[in-house]
């Protein structure tokens, strides 16, 4: 009698030990998976933060393009109107302008913008896009722009400027075709400039595209390994548990 | 024998979870720390990338004012626009001067980036702001001659406005300039943001971890407990 109930009570006691040495076996596998996510998580983060940073850095990119992207149309607009206005003054008895003289005046507002774009386009890593839309001799062409208008400039008096009648006479060894041939050049090469700058619109886009598309994979694979570890883990309690048990199987026989 | 329940594994155990504890504690403060860094990079970020579109608003409102005024320039003087026709448009022109200038220096950005900046008026260094300030006072007396005077030529007028234009040229240049300053700005705050929010992540991300680690060896301790009470 007094076996059995030294025999009981130790079951008793032993079974209850059983259930909280189970708890905390099973807690403590819920902890280690936590900790293996959260470790996993750390890993990735710091590849999501990488190509946020980049996406980030394109952005910023892109207000240079748009800015181009705008300001180059509309300097070629601006210089069409203005040809444009020529024309419907040209013979209005009210209006006595000199055609060169009008044509340098809308010449002079390139030289400065196409030197704005240059500097940006210097800033670019693209050799292939320079190549495409030759910069070099954009560059060649605008200095030669540059010091045409200079060497008009230079030759005004005190108190001259370019929109009196009295600067007629710096025009008149310049042949219009000359001054409209530049006008053109100046005009072709902005349109140039627009179209860099909307061909690396869309190398950007497609970079940004291509890094959205990496955080989604990152993301995707971060969950993957949170899956693949969580059953890892699994397995290894099952296997722990199923030696566990069979272990107090044979305790339970050898107290028998 | 019978195993003591508090053995030296067990003291172990709870000196560990407890630094564990101090040190996730540490972290989440670091991550408050970090995060109020990241709130002040924010809002300067939204308000760099403000400023930035505000100055290159303010840079082609200067240059369309330019461009639009020599065009006016280029056509009146070779029109045969009487006297008081030339007087009307250059007294617009006055006017949209003025508004401009009003508009760029009551900015709050300008006054703030420009308060030190000199400019070489007459080979003379004057406060940027103050130099403006008193091309608009001059505008405003130059309206008032204006209207007072009907006789008051329309070269005067024009070389006023043309000589005020002269500094306008110089504006759109530093305008342009302090553009640039912003985007600087803005790439420098975007590297830190980046870089301040991984921290926090990281931070917060390792506070876990160690909370886990502590609560780990407080299992580990009870498990022990309850292995020792069952032999």
């Amino acid at each position: 009698m007094p076996k059995f109930l030294f025999l009981s009570r130790y079951y008793l006691s032993n079974k209850r030990n059983l259930k909280i040495k189970f708890i905390c076996e099973i807690a403590i596998f819920v902890v280690i998976l936590a900790l293996v996510s959260s470790i996993i998580s750390i890993y990735y983060e710091g590849k999501l933060a990488k190509h946020s940073n980049e996406l980030v850095k394109l952005e910023i990119k892109e207000h240079t393009i748009q800015e181009w992207l705008t300001d180059a149309p509309e300097r070629n607009l601006d210089n069409r109107l203005s040809k444009f206005l020529y024309r419907l003054i040209e013979n209005n008895e009210n209006f006595d302008l000199d055609e060169k003289r009008y044509y340098f005046y809308l010449l002079a507002w390139y030289p400065n913008t196409i030197d704005f774009a240059i500097k940006d386009i210097d800033l670019i890593e693209n050799k292939r896009l320079k190549k495409k839309y030759n910069l070099e001799k954009i560059k060649q062409e605008n200095k030669k722009i540059y010091d045409f208008v200079y060497s008009i400039y230079d030759k005004l008096k005190e108190n001259e400027w370019i929109d009196d009648r009295v600067t007629d006479k710096y025009f008149l060894n310049i042949e219009k075709k000359y001054l409209i041939k530049l006008l053109n050049k100046a005009e072709y090469n902005v349109l140039q400039i627009n179209l860099f700058f909307q061909e690396y619109n869309n190398i950007v886009d497609n970079k940004k595209k291509l890094l959205v598309e990496k955080i989604d994979l990152v993301d995707k694979k971060s969950k993957e390994t949170m899956l693949i570890a969580f059953f890892f883990q699994l397995l290894i309690f099952f296997v722990v548990q199923f030696l566990e048990i069979r272990e107090v199987k044979n305790a339970k026989k050898n107290i028998k | 024998m019978r195993r003591r329940i508090l053995n030296k594994f067990s003291i172990y155990m709870v000196l560990l979870a407890g630094l564990f504890q101090i040190i996730s504690y540490s972290l989440d403060q670091g991550a408050i720390q970090v995060d109020e860094k990241v709130r002040e990079y924010q809002y300067q970020m939204i308000s760099v990338s403000e400023n930035r579109s505000a100055y290159l608003r303010m840079n082609n409102r200067v240059g369309t004012f330019l461009k639009v005024f020599e065009n006016v320039i280029m056509f009146s003087k070779a029109s045969n626009f009487n006297d008081e026709t030339l007087r009307f448009l250059y007294f617009s022109i006055i006017f949209d001067q003025t508004r401009l200038l009003e508009d760029i220096l009551n900015d709050s950005i300008v006054k703030e980036d420009f308060k030190n900046k000199e400019i070489l008026i007459e080979n003379k260094k004057v406060k940027y702001i103050k130099a403006f300030t008193e091309i608009i006072e001059f505008n405003h007396n130059l309206t008032k001659e204006v209207e007072k005077d009907p006789n008051l030529s329309s070269d005067y007028i024009l070389h006023n406005v043309s000589y005020n234009n002269e500094y306008l040229n110089d504006m759109i240049e530093d305008l342009g300039n302090q553009g640039d300053k912003t985007v600087q700005k803005l790439k420098i705050l975007t590297k830190n943001v980046s870089e301040i929010q991984l921290l926090k992540q990281k931070l917060l991300l390792t506070s876990v971890t160690t909370q886990l680690i502590s609560l780990l060896f407080l299992l580990i301790l009870f498990r022990n407990i309850s292995k020792n009470l069952k032999e």
